[in-house]
């Protein structure tokens, strides 16, 4: 039995979570969702996002003390490495460098993108792999279509050129003055549109595997705003804020609705195009919109390879991921030196890990 | 009414294609501690003027939206230099810039180009390039360049004459 | 056995206190290789001193004023140790930091801690002698060298961080009321072994503060309290 800890703290959120051989969650603490203002009272910062610095020591201690594990008993500690924002990541890594150094136990570096991919192996009851598997990252901060050919082996095929898919769910949302995260209100509205009112376009619809959101959220945007008149122009200053005014005649289900089946549509095109390709024997999709059920609907519709996706706590950032993606580096024999720096830009490929 | 106002520059893309070849342009004056500003609606093609501007200075990797992490340290494709590329749509205020590490990012001699600057306008020195965009008409961008300080007249005025031909 | 942990700014200090004794110190300046050095460094020194992770008793980090990057370093690793054997973990004012390393031959002097903030500012406190130790007198503030010396009156020793920019401004600054002495390199340099012995003095203070690791919080540079 393999128990590893792992820490996530790549963006906005601080995680930690203990995983048994690879499989098995003993624990998953995501800061955002433990209050933290009631257990460490006033201490911790209104804001939550990315205090990490404030967040670690409860949001670890929640991890081990729920795991029912000790510091002592780990096998290992893993934490993100990148790619992420640079004094979000070094929180998570220090604290682990800290841990590590105290325990004598390996420590592992790992690539967040990996752990996108190993959230698929956290799925109950788990399924062998049967490789090649083609895998589509659609999250926030990322578009990623991967072969991957093994544990650890992959071929990056393409991503987005501009804006990543849950960046565009993010906007259209903010354009439609839906709360955030733009993703799943976006999803509720749409459910009540017509998918067919607007006739947004399909970026990238060519040979190439990347993708492009940016031309995507141009179009809603002219869609949906009242370009502000030439006299409002005129008095707005410089820091002021800019906000294009939202039609009154438009309907935001049918808007949502359209917008959801642009981006999913050129989505699903490309994954199950390269899944052919390249003779996949299933897709895996991961990250936060693979939430998304218009996206598992339709790639269920357009190939008739299986379809995975991870649970729904697991889309979005979490720990869990990183501490399964390190089991199978950890079998691999990766070991990261205490002197390890983070890798803000990091690429998920066959490189990924070779200077270690 | 003179056409060219010392310290600005005013420019109209008709395509997004162009807006990055402008962008390219300017890449290629940029130099060590350069601060550009881009500032303008969701939208008038901030992050393809990024993307242009990027490629001109020769960024190893392509750069793509940072709105979701942030910041992205691009580096150079020859030397040790870096440019980080920043976008402060996510951000609430001046006051939030410590959570992106700001201040070490603009004490560093590396070139920011900050995406949604009017957002944190407070917190950055008085001394850039600011950009503010504009969209006209469908795919038609108006670009309107303000130098604060010596080094960003010099840069408006080389840009200038990249692109005009004339100083 | 205490370890100190001083990440703030650009140098890097560590150091061993036994409580009766310091064992090891070590500070130098490392630019922006904190991340890099910190954990390679403290494990190296540990070792050289032949202290084993079991014999750590508490830890000690300075918590800011400081660059964003150098306190997240520090207080996420001193986290880390802190939480595998539960010690307590004290965090100390980097400016207290400063003042701690100061002798006072003169106690009619005040004194005035300084760190550098970036782009020309400085952030600055003012400390007096009381009980015999350097207690602070104002919270740490953000400024200039120009409007500090505008609108200080005493006798003043200056510590901390001091750049040429700052050694011209005190050379030639036009002081009716006050007179200023900066001090000698070695005692302005901000040394672990002092983040050791303040921390030792409030942990066994019996003020009951709380030293548990969730409960410390960085001070970033541009917002000091």
């Amino acid at each position: 039995m393999v128990t590893i800890l792992g820490i996530e703290s790549s963006c906005d959120e601080t995680a930690a979570a203990v995983v048994i051989d690879g499989r098995i969650i003993g624990s998953n603490v995501v800061a955002s969702q433990i209050d933290l203002h009631a257990e460490f009272g006033g201490v911790f910062p209104e804001v939550a996002s990315r205090a990490h610095a404030e967040a670690i020591s409860a949001v670890v201690e929640q991890a081990i003390e729920a795991a029912g594990v000790g510091f002592h008993q780990l096998d290992a500690i893993a934490v993100t490495r990148g790619p992420g924002l640079v004094g979000s990541l070094l929180v998570g890594i220090n604290y682990a460098k800290g841990v590590a150094m105290m325990t004598d136990k390996p420590l592992l570096g790992i690539n967040h993108l990996e752990g996108h991919v190993y959230s698929l192996w956290l799925t109950q009851p788990f399924r062998e792999v049967d490789f090649p598997v083609l895998v589509l990252i659609v999250s926030g901060g990322h578009t990623e279509l991967l072969l991957m050919r093994n544990h650890g082996e992959y071929e990056r095929l393409g991503g987005t050129l501009d804006d990543a898919a849950g960046e565009a769910f993010d906007k259209v949302g903010r354009l439609l003055d839906l709360p955030f995260p733009g993703g799943p209100h976006i999803e509720r509205a749409g459910r009540r549109g017509n998918v067919k009112s607007f006739d947004f376009p399909r970026a990238k619809r060519d040979s190439s595997y990347d993708f492009s959101f940016s031309g995507l959220k141009t179009a809603v945007m002219r869609e949906v705003t009242v370009q502000p008149s030439a006299a409002t122009r005129k008095g707005r200053k410089k820091g002021a804020e800019k906000h294009a005014q939202l039609r009154s005649d438009i309907s935001i289900n049918d808007v949502a609705a359209s917008f959801q089946a642009a981006v999913t549509d050129i989505l699903v095109e490309k994954a199950a195009r390269a899944a052919q390709e390249y003779g996949a024997t299933e897709i895996f999709i991961a990250g936060g919109v693979s939430a998304n059920q218009m996206l598992r609907q339709k790639m269920r519709q357009e190939t008739e390879l299986p379809v995975r996706y991870p649970p729904l706590n697991l889309c979005t950032d979490n720990a869990a991921m990183i501490a399964a993606a390190a089991h199978y580096r950890w079998e691999m024999g990766l070991r990261t030196s205490l002197s390890f720096d983070v890798r803000p830009m990091w690429a998920l490929n066959n490189e990924t890990y070779h200077d270690d | 009414m003179p056409i060219l106002l010392e310290g600005e520059l005013d420019i109209i893309t008709h395509s997004a294609a162009q807006s990055a070849r402008f962008g390219a342009r300017l890449g290629k004056l940029l130099q060590p501690s350069d601060i550009i500003c881009l500032s303008g609606d969701m939208g008038t093609g901030k992050t393809i003027f990024a993307t242009g501007i990027g490629h001109g200075w020769g960024a190893k990797i392509a750069l793509t939206s940072p709105t979701y992490n942030l910041v992205h340290p691009h580096k150079h494709d020859a030397d040790k230099t870096i440019l980080y590329h920043l976008d402060c749509y996510r951000l609430q205020n001046a006051d939030d810039t410590d959570s992106i590490g700001l201040d070490d990012i603009l004490d560093s001699d590396s070139i920011a180009i900050i995406e949604w600057a009017e957002r944190i306008d407070e917190a950055l020195p008085h001394d850039r390039l600011w950009v503010d965009m504009r969209v006209i008409e469908d795919m038609r961008r108006s670009f309107r360049f303000q130098a604060e300080g010596e080094r960003y007249q010099q840069l408006i005025d080389d840009f200038r004459a990249a692109i005009f031909g004339i100083k | 056995m205490l370890l100190a942990i001083d990440t703030a700014t650009r140098s890097l200090s560590l150091a061993l206190h036994n409580g009766n004794t310091l064992i090891a110190e070590q500070t130098w300046r490392t630019g922006n290789q904190h991340n890099v050095l910190l954990a390679p460094s403290v494990q190296h020194m540990m070792a050289v001193c032949d202290v084993t992770t079991h014999a750590l008793t508490a830890v000690a980090v300075s918590n800011g004023p400081g660059s964003y990057t150098g306190l997240r370093i520090g207080v996420a690793f001193a986290k880390g140790i802190a939480a595998v054997n539960k010690l307590p973990l004290i965090g100390v004012s980097t400016l207290d930091m400063l003042a701690a390393g100061q002798p006072f031959k003169n106690t009619r002097y005040k004194l005035l801690a300084i760190l550098q903030a970036g782009r020309g500012r400085i952030i600055a406190a003012q400390y007096r002698v009381k009980k015999g130790r350097w207690d602070a007198l104002t919270n740490p503030e953000i400024t200039t060298w120009d409007d500090l010396l505008q609108n200080i009156e005493g006798s003043y020793y200056i510590t901390g961080e001091v750049d040429d920019n700052g050694r011209n401004a005190i050379e030639s600054a036009k002081l009716e009321a006050a007179s200023l002495t900066l001090v000698d390199p070695a005692n302005r340099a901000r040394r672990a072994g002092f983040l050791a012995q303040e921390a030792w003095r409030r942990y066994h203070a019996g003020d009951e503060e709380d030293f548990s690791p969730a409960k410390l919080v960085p001070v970033y540079m541009n917002k000091p309290s």
